[in-house]
């Protein structure tokens, strides 16, 4: 019999990375917390952190869950392992390239670095992940298109993001300021590639883990159109020069809130329909990280509205979305595959041969109950810290944000030392079943 | 053994049958037979011939319970193979629980 394809040293891997990604950019705003206050976007520091969180913890760590977990999703053959392993390293490559640019701020970039940094990544991973989408099964277009559509947006935003590294954004055909720009960029990146991407394999994973039947498809249709109209509507009024709050962008926001909404029901719909819910750590976590969703959505129509938004409620809005939701999620995530992934590496070989824990007794629950609290204490001094200018709230909030991401390696590390197989009980227990309880 | 002997083969068949039993979901803890996906278990000769199913197709780790599955039943003495076909329709669903499995996983009087 083939043994699994699973590939845990690749997925151990990809979480290492990305943990050690979120926890520097957490301890750069807790070093560096003034670098958050003013001008936060100019900051070389504050690019740096977002995109070791953008790309570092959430993209590295969903394209390694992405390309081993598709295939099975699939039930095909996505290409080798090496194929897989060669994508996810272009795209570190690059990412780590476009890290030490910003670090090394210098505006314009180097466009040859810059390009080769943001091209080699997204090249590589639409190359992994074509095939499996042209492949993908009917009962999954949903997930399909949301995966396809996340891809779409990650090319884009890392596309306007190289015009906007060469300084290409100043010219009459481009003709938006910087800001305007930053800002498309952003929602590119944000909502349509990371958010996306965690709402397609959110559809797949979570009546998986709570044994629910399955996902209601419309309203996940009705989250891909109004994110889809939404980004539009935004693009529309940044090229359009419409001033701010003008009516296209209003709408943009406000349709990408309503998005949030749906999706947030439609995670509620699929835990009312779970036959088997554990109230654990994941679930609450996973449901704090829908609550910061809501609010993000909710903050960014309502700074849609307003002539000229505070930049530090623009930051709080964006920390909202970016860690409360993108970091919880994920890491509500990681507490159920990382058990999984520890069981495959140590007892996979030994089921039905001897006694083996099962995956979820690897899981060192207080670790996980103690991200609930860190998630939370970071998230709110961290939102009241960049609205409020607060250099002692955002370094507290750097302080909880490192200590749940050091938490995280801790859980991860723990797994694997927990529980041990033991031989089956003598005498033999080949005893029929209804005997035995009989 | 002759193919016709009833009780030597209900003897294999209940020995495979605790053999499966040994098998445990990794995820949910209980073990195949109770979980469903266990769907006819004959002997053809000294062949074991498993129809099963797995929870669903992005199951992560299906083919390693399809692995254990064999590995538990090819260690019994009696057989000389295993044959296993997976079964993909209809798709498993939870009422394909054991009342004794429902109850371990206390979702007994769920819809």
């Amino acid at each position: 019999m083939p043994r699994p394809a699973l590939v845990t040293p690749f997925l151990w891997t990809s979480l290492g990375l990305s943990l050690a990604c979120g926890f520097v950019a957490q301890v750069l705003l807790a070093h560096d917390p003034q670098a958050f206050t003013q001008h936060w976007f100019r900051q070389a520091t504050v690019l740096v952190a977002l995109h070791l969180t953008t790309l570092g913890f959430v993209g590295i760590l969903i394209l390694g869950v992405l390309t081993q977990f598709l295939p099975m999703l699939l039930g095909r053959s996505l290409g080798s392992t090496a194929l897989a392993g060669a994508a996810l390293a272009a795209f570190v490559l690059g990412f780590l390239v476009l890290i030490g640019l910003f670090a090394a701020w210098r505006a314009p970039l180097p466009a040859a670095a810059a390009g080769l940094a943001l091209v080699s990544g997204s090249a590589a991973t639409l190359a992994l992940a074509w095939p499996a989408l042209v492949h993908f099964g009917p009962n999954q277009r949903l997930c399909r298109a949301t995966l396809a559509s996340s891809l779409f947006y990650l090319v884009l935003t890392a596309g306007l993001g190289g015009l906007m590294a060469q300084g290409l954004v100043g010219p009459p055909w481009l003709a938006p300021g910087p800001l305007d720009v930053l800002k498309l960029h952003a929602h590119l990146g944000l909502v349509g590639f990371a958010c996306l991407m965690v709402f397609a394999v959110s559809y797949e994973l979570l009546p998986m883990f709570n044994l629910a039947k399955g996902y209601a498809q419309w309203p996940g249709w009705v989250t891909l159109a109004l994110v889809h109209a939404g980004l539009a509507a935004i693009a529309v009024s940044v090229f359009s020069l419409t001033p701010a709050p003008g009516p296209w962008c209003m709408a943009g926001e406000g349709l990408l809130a309503l998005a949030c909404l749906f999706y947030a029901l439609q995670v509620l719909w699929i835990q009312s329909r779970a036959r088997r819910l554990q109230q654990d750590a994941s679930v609450w976590l996973f449901r704090q990280a829908c609550l910061a969703l809501v609010a993000a959505a909710v903050t960014g129509f309502v700074l849609a509205t307003q002539d000229a938004p505070g930049p530090g409620a623009v930051a709080a809005a964006v920390y909202l979305l970016l860690f409360g939701f993108l970091g919880g999620a994920i890491v509500s995530q990681i507490q159920k595959i990382v058990p999984l992934m520890a069981w495959v590496d140590r007892f996979s070989a030994l089921a039905g041969k001897a006694q083996v824990p099962i995956a979820g007794h690897l899981l060192n629950k207080p670790l996980a109950w103690l991200a609930l609290p860190l998630h939370f204490l970071a998230l709110v001094s961290g939102c009241a810290g960049l609205a409020t200018g607060s250099i002692q709230l955002l370094r507290i909030s750097g302080c909880f944000g490192a200590a749940l991401f050091v938490d995280q390696a801790l859980l991860a590390a723990s797994c694997r030392l927990r529980g041990q197989a033991r031989p089956f009980p003598m005498p033999d227990p080949f005893v029929r079943a209804d005997l035995r309880s009989s | 053994m002759n193919p016709g002997d009833a009780s030597i083969e209900g003897e294999i068949l209940a020995k495979a049958d605790a053999a499966l039993r040994r098998v445990l979901d990794p995820e949910m803890g209980i073990n195949v037979v109770d979980l469903g996906l266990v769907h006819s278990l004959r002997l053809r000769g000294h062949v074991l011939v498993l129809n099963y199913q797995l929870t669903s197709d992005s199951c992560p780790i299906g083919g390693m319970m399809a692995a254990a599955m064999h590995d538990a039943l090819d260690a019994l003495p009696e057989v000389m193979g295993v044959d296993m076909h997976l079964l993909d329709d209809p798709p498993w669903s939870a009422d394909r629980i054991s009342p004794q499995g429902k109850k371990m996983l206390g979702i007994e009087g769920t819809h």
